[in-house]
């Protein structure tokens, strides 16, 4: 009995002995082929979309500079324009008492 | 090994030729190796398809410190223990379920017959690949590796990082094991 157990045990362990390769679905490359050209990047088109990347971050960059210079520029004006108006009331006392004072009455 | 080399700067330009080759020359190693671990003909080709999936995006990294099919049988067993572990997960996930009386279709694991095995050891094969399940990782690889992949000890030693001795080591307990196990399967 024990004999026969250890035969079947030997030949399980052997089973293995000529085991050829098993094939692959012959269809594997096709497919393999279609799936990395999906995720292959395109080194051209790679770098291509770097280029519009940086051009596009570099246009809105100058517009935003060139807007706020010109708000910047806008301000300074209105300041200049306020402080020319100040001038010319006190050259005129145009902010002198007020006609109506009623607290000194 | 300049061959290699320059295949493998011709990979890393992308060049689809040598992707034709790496596939050509690789699938039915990278098939039979996954295959011999999962035991699953479909799961299989879908493994082997992250393989070469892994290899082409990892494809820089690769340093050319040791033979490319080395570095590919790495990713192989890598991807195959990945999906075994997922595969666990998701029987305990649905053991618990049913547990809680939350019905969900089982999945039964069937025996497994490899193609590649003559038609008269068909069942003896199956008995072992079941039984070969049972052994740790490290002496389920080296003796499927050796076994059914029917590489040396050296080339094993270098695909898991360890000495010749180690693996011969591995793979005469992985034997007993298995003796055991059999054993106690053919004595019921």
């Amino acid at each position: 009995m024990k004999t026969n157990i250890e035969q079947q045990i030997e030949s399980t362990l052997n089973s293995l002995d000529a085991i050829q390769r098993a094939e692959i679905s012959p269809y594997f490359k096709t497919r393999m082929k279609g799936m990395l050209t999906e995720i292959q990047p395109d080194p051209a088109i790679f770098s291509f979309r770097y280029t519009i990347a940086f051009a596009t971050i570099a246009l809105i960059l100058t517009a935003n500079t060139f807007l706020l210079y010109q708000r910047f520029n806008q301000n300074t004006s209105a300041e200049k324009s306020v402080q020319s108006i100040g001038e010319i009331s006190e050259i005129y006392h145009l902010n002198s008492t007020p006609v109506l004072d009623y607290d000194n009455q | 090994m300049s061959d290699q080399i320059h295949f493998v700067a011709l990979l890393k330009t992308g060049d689809s030729g040598a992707y034709d080759k790496l596939i050509d020359d690789y699938q039915h190693m990278v098939y039979n190796t996954v295959l011999g671990i999962v035991n699953h003909l479909h799961d299989a080709e879908d493994i082997t398809q992250n393989v070469f999936i892994q290899v082409f995006k990892s494809i820089n990294d690769f340093k050319g410190d040791s033979k490319l099919s080395t570095w590919i049988y790495r990713i192989a067993i890598t991807k195959s223990l990945e999906w075994e572990r997922k595969k666990k997960s998701k029987r305990s996930i649905n053991y618990f379920k049913n547990l809680m009386g939350i019905s969900i279709e089982t999945i039964e694991m069937s025996a497994f017959h490899h193609p590649g095995v003559e038609l008269h050891n068909k069942e003896m094969a199956a008995i072992l690949f079941k039984a070969i399940k049972q052994l740790p990782e490290n002496q389920r690889l080296a003796f499927v590796l050796i076994k059914v992949e029917g590489l040396n000890y050296q080339e094993v030693g270098e695909i898991m990082n360890k000495t010749t001795k180690s693996i011969e080591g591995l793979v005469l307990r992985a034997k007993a094991q298995l003796k055991l196990i059999l054993n106690d399967y053919f004595s019921e």
